[in-house]
């Protein structure tokens, strides 16, 4: 795998040059400080951008095209991560060393790069359709978020926790704003994405990276040129006790979410020691300890998710169980937690808790996304590389995890508890 | 060990019957730096009524995805995840319809973990005790079912297809069904269905074929099996109507959701070839409402549609398909997918355009060692067989097999279900 950095006025093509796959995948990244005003519009812009454009004007020209590509796929998605607000134009496409077309590669480009390039409005704004249709389909998400428990509890718990930071607010951002948006604002709302953002490239593939490099820019134009670089990190208050708040809900069952504070976590705690102490306290094997406390020893529930918001200083450990059940899951969780901040782990469960780390950062060499996202974060969150973290993780001791442990407070515990009477339909 | 290579895809498979009876089939990808094994068993959640012999039996709905869980428990008190863990690596299972399957990611340590695999799925060493201690956590991820408005909407249409068909009870069945399961019905199922003639092996990803078959054999010499009692899954005529045509059910919804099914007998469809045939229903679903169909641009702007999807099966004697949408106006829109489904229309450029995608899709499966070791699978329990021409066969697809299969095709036997917010 050779990594390969071109460096332009307004953008860089990161290259990742392997043989490892038969698919080519190419990313462009805008990327911008995520403000709360913002969110639903870059959201909607972004959702219409990978929708269709001025060349294929419907979806259906759009998909008929990525069909004749060979079923290429352009799909476009926004996401906050942090204080940051990322916008992914993804394009999958066949290496063309399997087609017999000699214009493939330049068909592929050009398709892409003009869907962000020439996006379909005129001088009114965006195309009426698109613009309908993915209203719809925003208001729609907007709405469904309350279906599923585990999401609407999380939810509820970054809004009590935090309820006038970035870091409580979703990406689809609120009806209001969503109302607010019209097809001439969204014309205006993609001129200031442009200018605002910051844009890179991402490409991996068994291609002549030098030759596909040039080809990109014959294909696309980014004018303007941005200086600062914009912060990952949310700068959330501390929080000075722990509440307990418990809503009720028609689901069956009842979620549990415990909201933990970590504040002054160190550059090499965020980069290794972070992850380790998630896989030992919640990791994907079910010897981890919580899994080893709810679920092993206490039949409690079947899974227990943690989410670690680390730019937001946030841990989640979200648990599906039965409402009588929620007083001891919470005392377990806590005596974890303790346990761990007392140095109570063994030697053993370090072991393995960093061989299940290699596996995972191994297979995630093995997948395009996810060496694309690492490379991402990389330049732009200065995360070490995949190769440097499954190096170094092994490094990491029962000290540093101990003093990462320390660093947590907990500042919430949510239940949405079930509802008293339930018809199975 | 024979190889078979797939036509189109540079591609080879491996493949094996071991002196028990046991199939292993194995991808090697040099490229990647992990490997997938699965091991499965032809025993799911539909496999409630059987018989072995002359013998009836009848087991709780749930046993099947029961029994994967209870079969990580290990003979000295340990689970299978302790081993796994230490060795750096992901064991988990998942139990369907017609199997259950144990799984195993790792990129080291492929001797133990292959041994691992076959010792542990093959040795059972579950408990009253341990029977019991499970109870609760299969309870808790049975809700996690039920607060899903999809699976509701998924059985719910299946009830409405089907009369006797068990595909219409969830994999993991109800909280009451999960309550009765005893060892003895554990025992029962695991010593009739768990034997190496009703199971199979298939490895993908970054291994030696000859070094995978022989840890699989040296593994297995040392077993002793029973002799395989060949159970027979108790065959239940379904009548071809549908039991329910129209049903409305509630859940924690915000956008309302439809499901419409079609229930046709395979019988009807002069197309032997069950993999053909599913090529060409899907053809002919996604030329008709996929999104590049003039319905589906139609409903889009007339706003009628959120979302709009289409998907088949051929389970047992019949042919299934299924649409899928998000709708604000159900009435409206169900009048006019019944309407559309009445005059399907194929075209040959639609249709040439489809199959050369769905050909490059092929291919770029190969970059994946799951979705291989998937497809594999499905192909073993479709069709008994790997199948080595699927190429040739999209391939062979025409504009007149296509109307053969409309000619073929009648959508008299129909139901719908609408999920609604719960007030």
């Amino acid at each position: 795998m050779v990594y390969k950095k071109y460096e332009y006025d307004s953008f860089r093509i990161f290259a990742i040059s392997t043989d490892q796959f038969k698919n080519c995948h190419m990313e462009v990244v805008f990327y911008r400080d995520a403000k709360t005003t913002r969110l639903t519009e870059q959201t909607f812009l972004v959702d219409m951008m990978g929708y269709t454009s001025l060349q294929y004007p419907t979806r259906r020209d759009m998909i008929i095209r990525m069909e004749e590509l060979y079923n290429a796929s352009y799909y476009s998605v926004t996401s906050k991560v942090g204080a940051l607000l990322i916008s992914n134009f993804v394009f999958d496409f066949l290496n063309p060393k399997y087609v017999s077309e000699s214009s493939y590669l330049d068909d592929c480009l050009q398709f892409f790069f003009a869907n962000i390039l020439k996006p379909n409005m005129n001088d009114e704004g965006f195309d009426y359709r698109t613009f309908q249709t993915i209203k719809n389909r925003l208001q729609a998400d907007l709405e469904a978020y309350k279906e599923n428990p585990t999401n609407f509890a999380i939810r509820r718990s970054l809004e009590l926790v935090y309820p006038q930071s970035i870091s409580s607010k979703s990406i689809l951002g609120n009806f209001e704003d969503l109302e607010a948006c019209t097809r001439e604002g969204m014309k205006r709302a993609y001129h200031d994405f442009f200018e605002h953002s910051h844009c890179d490239i991402y490409l991996i593939g068994n291609l002549d990276m030098d030759l596909v490099a040039k080809k990109i820019l014959r294909y696309f134009k980014n004018p303007v040129i941005k200086m600062r670089e914009p912060s990952l990190f949310v700068e959330n208050k501390r929080l000075r006790s722990c509440k307990t708040v418990c809503e009720s809900s028609s689901f069956v069952q009842s979620t549990l979410v415990m909201t933990y504070q970590m504040k002054n976590l160190t550059k090499y705690e965020k980069d290794y020691v972070l992850s380790l102490f998630g896989e030992i306290l919640c990791g994907s094997s079910l010897n981890s300890r919580l899994y080893q406390y709810l679920r092993n020893e206490n039949s409690l529930c079947y899974r227990v998710q943690t989410i670690y918001q680390k730019y937001d200083e946030l841990l989640l450990i979200v648990v599906g169980l039965e409402h009588p059940n929620k007083d001891l899951a919470v005392k377990l969780i806590k005596k974890a937690m303790k346990e761990m901040a007392q140095g109570k782990i063994c030697e053993e469960e370090i072991e393995m808790a960093k061989k299940q780390l290699h596996l995972a950062l191994l297979m995630n060499m093995d997948n395009q996304n996810s060496l694309v996202n690492n490379s991402f974060f990389h330049e732009v969150g200065d995360v070490p590389l995949l190769e440097d973290r499954r190096k170094n993780i092994p490094k990491v001791t029962k000290k540093d995890l101990v003093a990462l442990a320390k660093k947590f407070s907990l500042g919430l515990i949510y239940e949405l508890k079930e509802g008293e009477n339930h018809e199975e339909d | 060990m024979k190889k078979i290579e797939i036509k189109g895809c540079d591609e080879t498979f491996f493949v094996d019957v071991l002196d028990c009876g046991l199939p292993v089939i194995i991808w090697k990808n040099e490229h990647v730096k992990g490997y997938y094994l699965t091991l499965s068993v032809k025993y799911g959640s539909l496999d409630t009524d059987f018989y072995l012999g002359n013998k009836g039996y009848h087991v709780s709905q749930g046993l099947a995805h029961y029994l994967e869980h209870l079969n990580f428990h290990e003979p000295d008190g340990s689970d299978a995840q302790d081993f796994y863990a230490k060795n750096g690596s992901d064991v988990n299972a998942f139990t369907t319809f017609d199997y259950t399957s144990y799984e195993v990611y790792g990129v080291d340590y492929l001797p133990e973990n292959l041994h691992h695999l076959l010792d542990f799925v093959l040795t059972p060493s579950f408990t009253s005790e341990s029977v019991l201690e499970e109870q609760n956590i299969i309870i808790e991820e049975n809700k996690m079912d039920f607060d899903n408005p999809s699976n509701l909407l998924y059985y719910g249409t299946f009830q409405s297809l089907f009369k006797t068909d068990r595909h219409q009870f969830f994999i993991t069945g109800s909280k009451e069904d999960i309550l009765k399961i005893r060892k003895e019905d554990l025992d029962l199922v695991y010593q009739a269905y768990y034997h190496p003639e009703n199971m199979f092996l298939v490895v993908t990803g970054n291994v030696n074929p000859y070094e995978v078959v022989t840890i699989a054999k040296e593994n297995l010499a040392k077993k002793t099996f029973l002799e395989f009692q060949h159970p027979k899954r108790k065959e239940r005529r379904e009548p071809a109507k549908v039991v329910t045509p129209y049903k409305e059910i509630t859940a924690n919804v915000e956008v309302e959701r439809i499901r419409m099914a079609i229930k046709i007998p395979r019988k009807n469809f002069r197309e032997k070839d069950d993999y053909k045939l599913r090529l060409m229903l899907t053809l002919l679903l996604q030329s008709n409402f996929g999104p590049t169909s003039p319905l589906y641009e139609e409903l889009l702007e007339n706003e009628l549609i959120l979302s709009l999807g289409c998907e088949k099966s051929i389970l047992h004697d019949y042919v299934l398909l299924f649409l899928n949408a998000e709708t604000k106006y159900p009435n409206e829109l169900i009048l006019k997918l019944e309407a559309a489904l009445k005059h399907l229309k194929v075209d040959e450029k639609t249709i040439t355009r489809k199959i050369h995608s769905a050909i490059a899709n092929m291919v770029l499966s190969y970059d994946d060692i799951t979705e291989v070791n998937m497809n594999i699978q499905e192909q073993l329990m479709h069709y008994g067989h790997i199948l080595d021409c699927q190429k040739e066969v999209f391939e062979s697809i025409c504009l007149r097999d296509m109307k053969d299969v409309l000619k073929d095709y009648s959508c008299k036997e129909m139901c719908v279900v609408v999920l609604k917010q719960k007030k």
